[in-house]
């Protein structure tokens, strides 16, 4: 399916933390074609942050990354750091998780969406304010002009990841990373962004990679759904049919867990364990992993905390 | 009760700035010259405080004292802040060894004593203002350098630098604009307490006569001065000693005040 003109290739791509190379990410290969939406669903700990991380690059030092993963037909692994700064945040950018951290509390909203703007831009000709003013009202905040001057402080939630997704998109980047964007908003809001998250895209027509532990959320925003477990891709599938016949035992726990309305009243809920025992998810795992990357679930958790994220 | 301490803070700290401003124009008497018929007065009139065992006024001691005082806690916490405060933040950004090799010649800084410090200074270049500013702010360096390097762990690890660098901000652009602003209010709290330990500490070495030189009046030599008449004049030891923990008091609550008002999420009252 990859072909030379892809915008993102990422080929058998492995992280590994700290000295005794704990694996937190294994083999895992995907593409991306310019505009492509492509969604990742995974519980904690099972190595989506640490994909998206290691595309961008912004992995913490004691990571050993190997693989492959392209640009335009370009690598960037081992590419030296000021390089992909020139990438970042202008061809591919990062919408976080969390609105209540993402954002510096000392800056004005303004000043942290012009700073994308400035670095890649240039601020010569004072363009950088009316940008940030204009792509601010483009997600959807209304008063854009008094928000620009807004400490993040005096924002509400959904008012941050709206900046947020302005700080992401100022430079009309080529792919967007979104890292769980709505998780820590409340449902209504969350419909909202996705919305909102939707239209931006196709108006800048740029590729997403749309990570989120939430099915419903992640089919939302794209038809091509990956599901990773523990490190792996065990399964890629469009969306409805990722829905309609999971074919990896682990993905039909995640569909019917989903679908608790369809639970007829008074019966026990069905959980994931249901249809992926913990005995042959181990099973599964010695069989994959490498000798050397022999620690547990609980072990990869601690790694991903060690780059801050889960 | 926050707001009277920053208020109280504050009131202190202008009392000093503005006993020794008033100083630079004006003091009741000449705070140098001795007058012997004048020895030992009790507080009265014309002579408010007093006079030392010298015949010299008191007040007009003290108000010169005090431009002394805020001089050196000026020089020294901006030697001491200049210095640290960019190491610390070194050290907190690049990790590693190089974080190793500045904490460590810090910790042997901290081991050091500023007395020892200073009376080294005064035996290779004189006792005067400068090394007591010098000997106070090398001193002061390591406390400065370790608050800057927490600082900046704690502000490197957060989402808004890991938002900033997807951003494409260069490590420069991280020092300057996201960590240094984050860790300025606990620059600031330290700036206040270290002005409060310097005033002390100046007081101290001029005591010790490692400070500044007479006749200058310092509130440190004033105390040495009082000493003598402890038992005939115990009311000259007081005022100096008074000065000395007013000061020192207000720049601690002023500090305390300031932290919360840098804050601007402590500021708006958000939260």
């Amino acid at each position: 399916m990859i072909t030379p003109r892809s915008l993102l290739e990422v080929t058998d791509l492995t992280v590994e933390f700290g000295r005794r190379r704990t694996r937190a990410v294994n083999a895992v290969s995907f593409g991306l074609e310019p505009g492509e939406r492509l969604g990742i669903i995974g519980e904690s700990g099972s190595g989506k942050t640490v994909t998206a991380l290691a595309v961008m690059g912004l992995l913490a030092e004691n990571a050993h990354v190997t693989g492959s993963i392209r640009w335009r037909g370009e690598e960037l692994l081992g590419r030296p750091e000021r390089e992909l700064a020139r990438l970042r945040g202008n061809a591919m950018s990062m919408v976080f998780q969390e609105p209540m951290t993402a954002l510096d509390p000392t800056m004005r909203v303004g000043r942290q969406v012009a700073e994308a703007f400035v670095l890649h831009r240039g601020d010569a000709t004072g363009s950088a304010r009316a940008r940030t003013v204009e792509m601010l009202d483009a997600v959807g905040l209304p008063d854009a002009e008094r928000i620009a001057d807004a400490f993040p402080h005096q924002l509400s939630g959904g008012q941050r990841q709206r900046v947020i997704l302005a700080m992401a998109l100022v430079n009309g980047p080529d792919l967007v990373i979104c890292d769980e964007p709505t998780t820590a908003l409340d449902v209504t809001v969350q419909a909202k962004v996705l919305e909102l998250l939707d239209e931006v895209l196709t108006a800048e027509q740029a590729a997403c990679l749309f990570i989120s532990h939430d099915l419903a959320v992640v089919s939302q925003v794209s038809r091509q759904v990956m599901v990773m477990l523990d490190g792996e891709v065990v399964e890629r599938a469009p969306a409805d049919r990722l829905f309609s016949a999971p074919g990896h035992p682990y993905t039909q726990g995640l569909v019917a867990t989903a679908r608790l309305d369809l639970v007829p009243p008074g019966e026990r809920l069905p959980t994931v364990e249901d249809y992926y025992t913990q005995e042959s998810r181990a099973e599964s795992q010695a069989r994959l992993s490498s000798p050397e990357a022999d620690a547990g679930v609980g072990e990869r958790n601690e790694e991903h905390g060690q780059v801050g994220r889960s | 009760m926050r707001r009277f301490q920053l208020w109280l803070g504050i009131a202190l700290v202008a009392l000093v700035v503005a006993a020794a401003v008033i100083s630079l124009f004006w003091t009741p008497f000449d705070p140098l010259r001795v007058v012997p018929e004048k020895r030992l007065l009790p507080p009265g009139w014309p002579h408010l405080l007093g006079t030392d065992g010298f015949g010299i006024d008191i007040l007009s001691q003290l108000l010169v004292g005090a431009r002394m005082c805020l001089l050196v806690g000026i020089i020294s916490v901006s030697l001491a802040t200049v210095v640290g405060v960019p190491l610390g933040m070194l050290a907190g950004q690049a990790g590693g060894w190089v974080s190793e090799v500045v904490m460590r010649i810090s910790d042997v800084v901290y081991a050091f004593p500023a007395l020892l410090l200073a009376i080294l200074l005064a035996a290779g270049f004189g006792a005067s203002t400068v090394t007591a500013m010098v000997a106070i702010g090398v001193a002061t360096i390591p406390a400065f350098a370790r608050v800057a390097r927490a600082g900046t762990l704690q502000v490197m690890a957060s989402d808004f630098v890991l938002a900033a660098r997807s951003s494409g901000t260069n490590r420069w652009g991280i020092a300057g604009r996201h960590v240094l602003p984050n860790i300025a209010p606990l620059a600031g709290v330290q700036a206040s307490v270290a002005f409060a330990m310097a005033i002390l500490a100046e007081a101290a070495l001029s005591y010790l006569g490692l400070g500044t030189p007479r006749p200058t009046p310092t509130w440190g030599t004033m105390l040495r001065d009082a000493q003598d008449f402890f038992f005939t004049a115990p009311l000259q030891a007081v005022w100096p000693g008074l000065a000395i923990a007013l000061a020192v008091l207000g720049f601690n609550l002023l500090g305390d005040g300031l932290r919360d008002h840098l804050d601007p999420r402590l500021r708006e009252g958000v939260q």
